[in-house]
């Protein structure tokens, strides 16, 4: 096999690069060992001095720290002035040394038995008694500008570990001597410090103006908003209380600009797709990298009660920290943790929701109705009546009057002659519920001492389905631990524990291209449910119909159950250098069943018939993954003069080790007790293992001058086992830059309106390698498999397969992006905003080789064959107001778009695939493709006469039928009296032209926040401002079968010769002829949909006191309560079909009842 | 605390400080480089090979009955003949079918267009570029794996050549950047002589009947496919007035039939008699001890069930007027020159005194072979015609020639996916027409050549022999054929009638103006129309005498055959779109 791909990087370079991770580990290693002592334990230690100097007390703690390894504590600013000390050469008892260095302070110190000298101011300067006496209690109320009180401010003794937070009312105690300084400090606010002096202290706290001193998560580790240099948006967990959500994902669709969620249809349980920006790879895999506290994870695993804050590192500069793993953005969710000295909470909060059916398809109401329309349209298409007159004459009758006409009869004797139903059926009525309620509960408590905290919660979540006649739902629990704790002044250590089960039990789906939804519109209403009531042994059995299938089916269940366990140190080394490692296991262990249980139906000549169901079989599937990540990082932080800097270094190694299995038998005994030994028929076994091993290092530099001039440089070198070793490397750089001009003093002048203006660069490359479920795509392996097609005698054949087409060259995707960003805030930060934009470009993109011929015989291989570009903006916007001590309200709107176009593709041709037909179209990318185009014909319109249709340039490329009035008219884009696709080129696409694209644009999202005393309301808006869709469902396009339901939008949107201005042509079953992709059928998929409206009322102090309680709150929530789309029946705007365009589970209107009490 | 962060210092050097970590391999997965190493590695490696066969939609070189329950109801050898002249269905699952035969269809895109695809080349050759690395194996047994390949790749391109004409010929598997990729067509000469090369190759390799494990291909499945390719090409090329050689072809083809009728491996199935022998020989539930049979596709319940005969019933078929009008009568002579014939106004008369075969294809108003069940007649086929059912066309044929050839009341009883009739894909008596055809083609046909052929199709049915220069049948005077030719040619329709050869004979004798004719059904004049009260259905008058009319008001009543287009199918727009060179054929 011959390649002729471009060869990336030296080998050199990659022996350079390896011996520098080497060493960086060498180096770590020392590092931790430098820090042991080099002697035993001894205050005596000699302390050798090599000649004579002056140095200050803080480098003779350093000295002594240096030869024998103890550490020192004391507060910072307590030795800062004091007086030089003077060494003499020679050797010293390390006790000694201290003694005459302290002799002129104010300190003492104390040797500990963790190694640790903890140096204090001298207590004997005050008596024990005066201490005691000078302790007060200190009491006061904490409020607004507005005088508003302020519940749950911080107070704390500077210095100390001492601290409360203030009550719903504004009050605290704390107890401090005179002469303390207490530190007040709230979220949004300034931070304010006070001196005790008396007992009482009353607190203003004043708005922050610096709102952007809050802190963000950034990759490992922290960032002041202020400081922030790469495009980074977070959110905190009061977006998602008290939305009746049953995960995460439903709660962060819309709220982030720039994160864009899909959800891909209804169902309890269903997952959602993450998407930063937009599409980024044509490889399939666009997704962004998830961690929740670090580890890399399915957010719908968790209970989104748990999350504190949702952060969304969206450039490359950003989220280059996590190296291969984050092309495409990350994710960090951190979850709540307990705080040190803090009362002990206990939390509970319930929501109960009821869900509807956001749209169901209309039908028309009438078998005879139904029947009619039917026969025409197959008349139309040439193809024979399907009713007969008199048959006709019989739906009719019963139409008409149901009392005097039969809805059934048997012509013939019963049970051996032919049943005949007259009825109407509705199958959205037999099949669908009004109403699935879901219930939801959280259970938490969350406290801390002196060295312990802990934050402890208990989820469940019950989402049941809309299914009438058989249960379909999703559970969920989930448990989890988190403990923090000052193991020593200088270690602190950290676990977290969870358990999250989740469960989905739905009836077996024996269609599997179809759904139940589907069936609301591929039944026909002229089927009956039942056998009727007729005394007869075949009483109530079911025919065979969707119903019969739910009520009858097995059951399909999955369940995964995980275990997570976290494990974090992290060492003060000393005030500048600290070191965290963690390591994590997650273990996912995922058991399913699948039964497809034999129905016994009946058929209309008395037979019984089993349907789908005849090939009947058991399945039990199970897979065991584990995953383990270990972390160590140091990180060195130090401010010099003006000039503050941050500098780390980290390593980071992965390995998923996956191996599952399933085994199925076919034709079982009883249909009660299914089992795999419990069959006749054929039995199946299969395997399969992988295993991903991921390792980099990585580093990150910031520096700040001045509060004004930012930058940030980080660097990552990756290495992967997905690909041969010669191309498993990967070094990639970024660099952020951002200055704060509202920090000059030309900009000083502004302030009053300008309150923060920062302009931030950055440029950063990204390495991807994250091919899907290919772990070894550089190596060529035989297939296998056991025929089931040709068979030799009576069971399935072992065979071999060759290998699929192998490029050896494989190596990482890359994808760099450049963003401009502005941050700003006017009046005093009420209004402040964001604004990005970005360039991303990703090369070498992995995906199969586009330009295979079909005569290779094969799939195309994975090469790095392509390049995208993807050019977008983000707007952010916040209004913030406390109007009064009573109102409040905010208000935000994010904006996002983005448009992907391919720069690079192997098509040398310009070929375009497809165009061809409805259902599916496959389209060809080539350079210039911009990513969602659909090409399809333009239509003139339809036909109004036959004459105008023969007229008309000749349309039988599409179909060889006559074309009459009525049928749809196709324009001659190229004017050679023809349609149709030319050579399936760039250069002639026949009559064929970009019609719509299908990517999102201006995906949008705005939330209204207003309080009022102890009521609030909260509106959530998410929408898309632009969006083509091609509707692929049958379902969308009248007549499509004479098997399904007439909808009413096919006799109100057909063309007739009474109904000439209508939409659709002329009713046609079974011929596409109309439907070709085109411009007249391209949905205007844009929305703006309701997706959340929260009133609710915080009890009032006097009530809590009462009940004992420090916060209760009722609400009442709705979810998609209302949209706003110009797409057609029966399609939903955010577009939710099922495999092979069919309707998918539908979504739902949510009403809910929530509780939220804590005690 | 100096042993926490010794600990530290351990695990991180256990973790990072080995080379191995990212080196991971898949665990169960085989390689290439030394798979091939026995004779057990090349079989399981060829059964690859067959299971690509097998995939009907992409190859239909030995389509058997489609191996999904649901695809069945239209794909599949049986339902092939709906695009040739013999048989008639308006439905649309089975409209890509129509399209061709009455001449509807155009290039559109679609990449795998009429079968262009190339998968199972890249099986064969894969094989045939490795197997010789298992230096452990006997030449001879190697060989014989290698003759099993070649005959595949044989069969593949012998079906490419017959769709496309000029095909791209490969010997070796291709990778991204290899330029013959992108090459032009190579010509039919040269393909088929390699297809020639292949199928000697075969013959000479492959164990004779016995040899190898049931249901593999052996010399006589070898033998038999060289007659069936050499009597295509021979006489395509003789009538399409293309090649010089294709004497050398029909000779081939003579030779290799010959030979397999010489070896006696083979010989007609004749239980039951004549009046059911021929009806049962397609109600085979296990077609492996089938002395008739050389090559066919096994169907087991729980693997690959189908549902031929239960689609069967539901899809108002009918055979064309013209095809039983083909059918001979009892005394040996067609209805134009019969003394028997009753007459075609009536059905009742139509059938009588035919050719037992029709009986043995078709349903007769007094019942089918299996007459006594008369719950067969009425609930599967509302016989005669056009009765519609309540709120259903089901169950009613289209012509009034409903057929019952291959369909199997016991297998349709099994129920949906569980029918396992194995279906023919080579059978003796095919190469008994192959060897008459060809030496009638070269002028060589005697009477023997007859009485080891054609007379023992005969003998089977128990109609009078074929004599080697009958009189010429009217409804073909005008062909310009001689008479024996003309009589071969029926005896080929009326023997292989649905077996799906009638299309790609049509296309080799140059006879594709016979697709542009009206398909009709039956005779329904008022006499019979009086009879069916309830029918409903559409007719045509000619010549004074109603007839059924299916296709009326439909687009394959405009039946088009364009000679200069219509032999070969288009090659995929976005294949042509990729690859320039490739050309696409005339016409289209």
């Amino acid at each position: 096999m011959k390649f002729k791909l471009k060869k990336r990087g030296s080998i050199y370079l990659d022996r350079l690069f390896k011996t520098i991770m080497k060493t960086f580990v060498f180096l770590f290693c020392t590092v931790l060992l430098a820090m042991s002592p080099k002697k035993g334990f001894s205050q005596d230690a000699d302390i050798v001095i090599k000649k004579v100097r002056s140095v200050t007390i803080k480098q003779i703690f350093k000295l002594i720290n240096k030869q024998t390894g103890y550490k020192f504590i004391y507060r910072h600013d307590l030795v800062k002035n004091t007086p030089d000390i003077t060494l003499n050469k020679g050797v010293i008892k390390a006790s000694e040394l201290l003694d005459r260095s302290l002799s002129s302070t104010n300190f003492t110190y104390m040797f500990t038995e963790n190694k640790t000298v903890v140096v204090t101011e001298n207590p004997e300067k005050l008596g024990k008694t005066e201490l005691e006496e000078a302790r007060l209690n200190v009491n006061g109320t904490v409020t607004d500008v507005a005088g508003v009180p302020l519940p749950g401010v911080n107070i704390l003794v500077k210095g100390t570990a001492r601290g409360t937070e203030t009550d719903f009312d504004g009050n605290y105690v704390i107890k401090a001597d005179k002469g303390e300084v207490l530190v007040f400090s709230y979220i949004g606010f300034k931070t304010q410090n006070r001196t005790v002096n008396g007992d009482k202290i009353d607190v203003v706290l004043t708005e922050d103006a610096d709102i952007l001193n809050e802190v963000i998560l950034v990759g490992y580790g922290t960032q002041k908003k202020v400081n922030l240099t790469g495009a980074i948006s977070q959110i905190s967990a009061e977006t998602l209380e008290e939305r009746p959500i049953v995960s995460l994902s439903e709660g962060l669709q819309g709220v982030i600009p720039g994160l864009n969620i899909t959800s891909q249809n209804g169902a309890p349980g269903s997952s959602s797709n993450f998407n930063i920006r937009g599409i980024a790879s044509i490889s399939g895999n666009s997704a962004p990298l998830i961690l929740v506290d670090g580890v890399e994870m399915n957010p719908d695993l968790i209970n989104d009660a748990d999350v504190k804050s949702v952060t969304v590192l969206k450039d490359a500069a950003a989220s280059a920290i996590y190296g291969s793993r984050a092309a495409f953005g990350v994710v960090l969710i951190e979850t709540k943790s307990g705080k040190k000295n803090k009362k002990t909470t206990v939390s509970f909060t319930s929501n109960t929701s009821f869900k509807r059916p956001t749209r169901l398809p209309e039908v028309v109401g009438s078998s005879y109705e139904q029947a009619k329309l039917i026969n025409q349209a197959l008349v139309n298409a040439g193809e024979g009546e399907r009713y007969t007159q008199e048959f006709l004459d019989r739906l009719q009758a019963y139409d008409t009057d149901p009392i005097n006409n039969p809805e059934w009869e048997v012509v013939g004797e019963p049970g051996n002659g032919q049943f005949r139903f007259y009825g109407f059926t509705d199958w959205a009525k037999e099949l669908i519920k009004d109403n699935a309620m879901t219930q939801k509960y959280t259970l938490s408590a969350s406290g801390g001492g002196e060295k312990t905290s802990f934050y402890a919660s208990v989820g469940y979540l019950d989402q049941g389905g809309l299914f009438k006649n058989a249960n379909d739902s999703y559970k969920r629990l989930n448990t989890s631990l988190k403990l923090t704790n000052q193991t020593f002044s200088w270690l602190q250590t950290g676990l977290k524990m969870g358990f999250n089960s989740t469960n989905l039990d739905t009836p077996h789906n024996y269609k599997s291209d179809e759904t139940v939804f589907n069936n609301l519109v591929f039944s026909s209403p002229l089927s009956p449910v039942r056998y009727p009531n007729d005394g007869s042994e075949y009483a109530g059995r079911y025919f065979t119909n969707p119903v019969g299938y739910q009520k009858l089916a097995g059951r399909d269940e999955s369940a995964n159950n995980h275990i997570l366990l976290n494990i974090d140190l992290k060492a003060d080394v000393n005030e500048y250098l600290s070191i965290v490692t963690n390591f994590t296991s997650n273990m996912y262990r995922y058991n399913a069943s699948r039964y497809q249980k034999k129905i016994p139906f009946i058929d209309f000549k008395y037979e019984t018939v089993f349907g789908q169901s005849n090939d009947d079989f058991y399945q039990l599937r199970n897979s065991k993954r584990n995953y383990y990540a270990f972390n160590a990082l140091t990180q060195y932080e130090r401010t010099f003069g003006k000039l503050y800097t941050k500098n780390m270094v980290g390593y980071n190694q992965e390995l998923t080790d996956n191996v599952s299995f399933n085994a199925t038998r076919k034709e079982l005994i009883n249909p009660e007790t299914p089992g795999l030994s419990l069959g006749t028929g054929e039995e199946q076994v299969a395997d399969s293992r992988y295993q991903l091993g991921l390792r980099g290092a990585f580093f990150r530099s910031n520096f700040i001058y001045d509060d004004k001039y930012l930058l940030e440089i980080v660097g990552r070198y990756d290495g992967t086992s997905r690909f041969s070793e010669k191309d498993r490397f990967v070094f990639s750089p970024s660099f952020s830059l951002a200055w704060r001009i509202s920090q000059e003093n030309f900009m000083e002048s502004l302030k009053p309106v300008l309150s923060e203006l920062k302009f931030r660069f950055s440029y950063g490359a990204l390495a991807n390698q994250s091919i899907g479920s290919n772990y070894y795509a550089y190596i060529p392996s035989l297939g296998s498999g056991t025929s089931n097609r040709w068979i030799f005698e009576d069971e399935r054949e072992l065979y071999i397969s060759p290998p699929n087409l192998v490029s050896p060259t494989l190596t990482w995707e890359t994808s760099t992006t450049t963003n401009y960003g502005v941050d700003f805030g006017l009046f005093s930060n009420k209004l402040t905003g964001t604004f990005e934009v970005y360039t991303r470009e990703t090369k070498d993109m992995l995906l199969p080789f586009g330009n295979l011929p079909q005569t290779a015989g094969a799939s195309p291989p994975l090469v790095n064959g392509a390049s995208l570009e993807t050019k977008g903006f983000e707007l952010s916007l916040n209004w913030k107001q406390r109007v009064n001590n009573k109102l409040n309200y905010s208000i935000g709107v994010n904006l996002a778009d983005s448009q992907a176009e391919i720069t690079k593709y192997e098509n040398p041709n310009f070929a375009l695939y497809g165009g061809s037909q409805t259902a599916s179209f496959n389209q060809k990318y080539y350079e210039g493709y911009q990513l969602g185009q659909i090409w399809g014909y333009e239509t003139v319109g339809v036909f109004q006469t036959d004459q105008e249709a023969a007229d008309a340039p000749s349309q039988s490329y599409i179909d060889g039928s006559a074309w009459v009035a009525g049928d749809i008219q196709y324009a001659d884009l190229n004017g050679d009296g023809e349609i149709n696709i030319g050579d399936s080129n760039l250069e002639n696409p026949g009559d064929r032209k970009i019609i719509g694209n299908t990517t999102p644009r201006y995906t949008y999202g705005i939330t209204g926040d207003i309080s009022y005393g102890g009521f609030f309301m909260n509106v959530f808006f998410q929408g898309v401002g632009k969006r083509d869709y091609w509707p692929t469902t049958q379902a969308f396009f009248p007549y499509a079968s004479q098997y399904f339901q007439v909808q009413k939008h096919f006799v109100t949107e057909s063309w007739s010769p009474e109904n000439r201005n209508a939409y659709f042509g002329r009713p046609l079953a079974r011929n596409d002829k109309n439907r070709e992709i085109q411009s007249r059928f391209i949905q205007d998929a844009s929305y703006i949909r309701l997706k959340n409206l929260t009133i609710g009322y915080n009890l009032p102090q006097s009530v809590l006191d009462k009940l004992k309680a420090s916060k209760l709150k009722i609400f009442l929530s709705g979810q998609n309560l209302w949209e706003h789309s110009n797409i057609r029946q029966p399609l939903d705007p955010e577009i939710n079909l099922g495999n092979s365009g069919t309707l998918g589970y539908a979504y739902q209107r949510t009403y809910s009842l929530g509780l939220n009490i804590t005690l | 605390m100096k042993n926490y962060k010794y600990l530290l210092f351990i695990i991180t050097l256990v973790w990072s400080c080995n080379d191995d970590f990212l080196e991971r391999y898949p665990e169960s997965d085989l390689n290439g480089e030394t798979f091939f190493s026995s004779e057990e590695s090349m079989k399981v490696y060829n059964n690859s090979i067959y299971h690509a066969a097998g995939n009907a939609f992409r190859h239909r070189l030995f389509l058997g009955n489609y191996n999904s329950a649901f695809t069945s109801g239209y794909r599949g050898i049986f339902w092939e003949d709906i695009k040739s002249d013999n048989m008639v269905q308006n439905n649309s699952r089975t409209r890509y079918l129509e399209q061709i035969s009455a001449g509807q269809f155009e290039t559109r895109s679609t990449r795998t267009l009429h079968g262009w695809y190339w998968f199972q080349l890249y099986d064969i050759n894969y094989f045939l570029e490795n197997y010789e690395k298992a230096v452990a194996v006997l030449p001879s047994i190697r060989n014989q794996y290698a003759g099993e390949a070649r005959l595949f790749r044989a069969a593949f391109y012998f079906d490419k050549v017959k769709r496309y004409g000029d095909v791209p010929w490969f010997d070796t598997t291709l990778n991204v950047g290899d330029t013959e990729l992108f090459g032009a067509r190579d010509s039919r000469e040269m393909v088929m002589n390699n297809v020639l090369a292949d199928i000697n190759f075969a013959i000479e390799h492959l164990p004779a009947r016995g040899g190898v494990d049931v249901g593999r291909v052996d010399k006589g499945v070898a033998l038999a496919l060289k007659s069936r390719i050499c009597l295509h090409e021979g006489t395509f090329r003789k009538y399409h007035g293309i090649g010089s050689d294709a004497n050398t072809w029909l000779q081939a083809a003579a030779d290799a039939a010959k030979t397999l009728i010489d070896e006696g491996d083979y010989s007609l199935y004749t239980s039951g008699g004549t009046d059911v022998a021929y009806n049962n020989l397609f109600k085979q539930v296990d077609l492996s001890g089938n002395k008739e049979s050389i090559l066919y596709r096994k169907y087991v319940n729980g693997i690959n069930g189908h549902r031929l005969s239960g689609y069967y019933r539901s899809r108002q078929l009918g055979l064309t007027k013209d095809m039983v009008d083909d059918y001979l009568c009892t005394d040996g002579k067609p209805i134009g020159l019969s003394g028997v014939f009753l007459g075609d106004d009536n059905l009742a008369n139509e059938l009588v005194n035919r050719d037992p075969r029709l009986r043995q294809t078709i349903v007769f108003p007094d019942g089918v072979p299996e007459a006594a069940d008369e719950d067969w007649k009425t609930t599967y086929v509302d016989f005669p015609v056009g009765l519609r059912g309540y709120g259903s066309t089901s169950y009613v044929t289209s012509t009034g020639y409903a057929p019952h050839k291959i369909f199997d009341k016991e297998d349709q009883r099994k129920g949906f996916g569980k029918e396992e009739n194995d279906a023919h894909i080579i059978r003796f008596g095919e190469v008994l027409l192959n060897y008459a055809e060809a030496k009638a083609e070269l002028g060589t046909l005697l009477q023997g050549d007859l009485d080891i052929s054609i007379n023992l199709l005969r003998d089977r049915v128990g109609m009078p022999h074929l004599n080697v220069s009958p009189e010429l049948d009217p409804k073909y005077a005008s062909e310009g054929l001689s008479p024996i030719i003309v009589e071969i040619r029926r005896e080929r329709r009326i023997e292989l009638a649905l077996e799906g050869f009638r299309y790609d004979d049509l296309m080799r004798w140059a006879k594709g103006e016979y697709l542009a004719k009206r398909k009709l059904g039956m005779r329904f004049d008022a006499a019979v129309a009086a009879t069916l009260p309830e029918a409903e259905v559409k007719v045509i008058t000619i010549d004074g005498k109603v007839y059924l009319d299916p296709y009326q008001g439909t687009i394959y009543e405009n039946r088009v055959f364009d000679p200069a287009k219509h032999y070969y199918y288009p090659i995929p727009t976005d294949e042509i779109a990729l690859n320039p060179a490739l050309t696409q054929n005339p016409g289209w």
